[in-house]
């Protein structure tokens, strides 16, 4: 039942109990009218409970929000850490031409250019694309910004801050 | 508890009028209630008396929205763009809803569900069209809205709020394309969301947001996974919570009519919003859905490749239409730190065009403001560019 009303204390209740139904909620004693009632209504009291309220609501939120961050933070993988690893056979990258391997925790273009094969990282600097190798003009490319790179990784243009990892 | 709530009109409790004095010597003085149901007389069928005399609260906000007034002059024609981005909304909550009976959200069935989608189920290919082009004239309704609005300065007092909420629905919108495109797990999806996701790593700090974007480092299942539910539940929820404000507002501020055009007499009349406007409203909306059929049939999205992690990005790749021209930046400022400072420069644009109610001091004191119709005009013409630039280099 809600408590409508401006009872000081407590106590008041005790006093209303004497063969009255709490469901009286609302009355005043001594026949007060309610419109004067808010009169005698304690603000003080009820700015603590506000403040209680609050502040514990406060504490509760922060906890809870806590584990919700640190939940759709994603895990670390774990990667193995291999200096060498056979990715697979030089016949499965045709002659001039490039082919994108996994190694470590890093994507690797392997690029047969007339038989020689080189290995640099395949993931381009600027916007992480992977890059494709452009036979025609010698050159790794990448689709999405139009980055271009020699074969060492070095730049030769586009907007890409770094040159690549040579392998 | 409604005994108890003093404003409660539909109280059952009647008002009891001689003071009652109990054995305890408690007072308990008249309580004044309005009456429960004061258009109890009022003309109604059954069915209408029912709910009246249970939500009599409601008549008066009713009656209230019956005053509503859409402004007739020669700018009325940009009235309708709102409400066709509300239609397209709609449709995409419907076909959205049917596409979720057969999509499957993992990196091994998604394509797979996509691809038997379309070709299995019946007019499964029509659903997934009409989903997808219905969120272009979205987007496209949402733009002309936009800059309608901006340029009859429709933000100036007191429709600051309006602004606001309409900026946010903007990134929501634009928010709906980004997570919506990489479902299908196409080659052009994935690659799309790789560079859309790398873009905050270029800011101080920003590969956390990356990685929380990602949920993980790189793209993988754990970002389909997430783009789907923020696809599917978090973006749905925000937007309708947005739009809620953002009507409400509408109904209690009005429509805007351009500045001075009630004071030189360039307002030819008043019409109803219920039902005139609306009615004609729904003319319009009649023919984005005809338009959206007909773009489904006869242009329809390819369904691309699988999405391969391990293959190099396609040729001509390019985002949809509304990222070109951020898109062409990204392109164009090839010096050192180039992505940075193009960030750094949408996101100043963005700024200030989402404060510009507040800045724009003269039109909310219902004075002619040209330096900020240059400023839209600006805008525009960046984007217009920018877009035709992208066309032009790569086709549709």
């Amino acid at each position: 039942m809600a408590q409508q009303g401006n009872f000081k204390s407590p106590s008041r209740l005790g006093e209303l109990g004497h063969g009255v139904s709490l469901s009286s909620a609302g009355t005043v004693s001594e026949g007060k009218p309610r419109a004067q009632g808010l009169k005698d209504v304690d603000f003080e009291r009820r700015s603590f409970l506000v403040k209680i309220v609050g502040g514990i609501g406060a504490a509760v939120a922060i906890s809870t929000i806590y584990p919700v961050i640190k939940y759709i933070v994603p895990p670390v993988k774990q990667f193995s850490n291999l200096n060498e690893q056979v990715v697979g056979k030089a016949s499965d990258v045709p002659e001039n031409s490039g082919k994108i391997f996994q190694f470590n925790k890093d994507k690797v273009i392997v690029i047969n250019d007339n038989g020689q094969l080189t290995a640099c990282s395949a993931v381009c600097t600027h916007l992480g694309c992977l890059v494709h190798w452009d036979n025609a003009q010698n050159l790794i490319s990448c689709p999405c910004h139009g980055a271009k790179y020699k074969q060492t990784g070095e730049i030769i243009s586009g907007p890409q801050p770094f040159t690549f990892a040579l392998l | 508890m409604a005994e108890n709530n003093q404003n409660a009109v539909a109280g059952s409790a009647p008002a009891k009028q001689n003071p009652v004095v109990t054995k305890g010597g408690v007072y308990k003085p008249p309580v004044e209630r309005a009456d429960p149901n004061p258009y109890k007389d009022s003309r109604v069928t059954q069915v209408g008396a029912w709910f009246q005399e249970r939500f009599a609260v409601v008549i008066p906000v009713i009656d209230y929205l019956k005053k509503k007034e859409v402004p007739k002059h020669r700018l009325s024609f940009w009235y309708y763009f709102g409400g066709l981005g509300l239609f397209f909304f709609m449709v995409q909550i419907v076909t959205g809803l049917l596409l979720m009976q057969y999509y499957k959200p993992t990196t091994a069935d998604a394509f797979a569900s996509f691809v038997f989608l379309q070709k299995e189920v019946s007019f499964g290919w029509l659903v997934r069209q009409v989903h997808a082009w219905s969120a272009n004239l979205m987007v496209l309704m949402v733009f002309v809205h936009m800059f309608s609005s901006f340029f009859m300065k429709s933000y100036r007092k007191p429709r600051e709020l309006m602004w606001l909420t309409g900026s946010v629905l903007f990134v929501l919108t634009l928010g709906f394309g980004f997570t919506g495109y990489l479902l299908p797990w196409n080659e052009i999806a994935f690659f799309a969301t790789q560079v859309g996701t790398e873009v905050p790593k270029v800011a101080p700090g920003g590969a956390f947001i990356v990685n929380i974007l990602r949920g993980g480092e790189e793209v993988t299942g754990e970002t389909l996974t997430r783009m789907f539910s923020v696809h599917v539940v978090l973006l749905p929820g925000l937007l309708l919570l947005l739009l809620s404000a953002h009507l409400l507002l509408v109904q209690i501020l009005g429509t805007s009519a351009p500045i001075g055009y009630k004071e030189t007499g360039r307002i030819k009349g008043y019409e109803k919003f219920f039902p005139t406007f609306l009615a004609k409203d729904a003319i319009g909306w009649l023919i984005g859905f005809g338009l959206i059929l007909y773009l489904a049939v006869f242009f329809p999205g390819p369904i691309g490749i699988e999405a391969n992690p391990l293959a190099p990005a396609p040729m001509g790749i390019k985002p949809e239409w509304y990222f070109w021209a951020q898109f062409l930046m990204l392109k164009d400022f090839s010096f050192p730190n180039g992505e940075l400072i193009a960030i750094f420069v949408i996101t100043l644009g963005a700024g200030f065009w989402f404060f510009v109610p507040f800045l724009d001091r003269r039109a909310s004191q219902e004075q002619k403001s040209p330096i900020f119709t240059i400023i839209g005009l600006l805008y525009l013409a960046g984007l217009v560019i920018n877009t035709y630039r992208v066309f032009a280099e790569y086709g549709w």
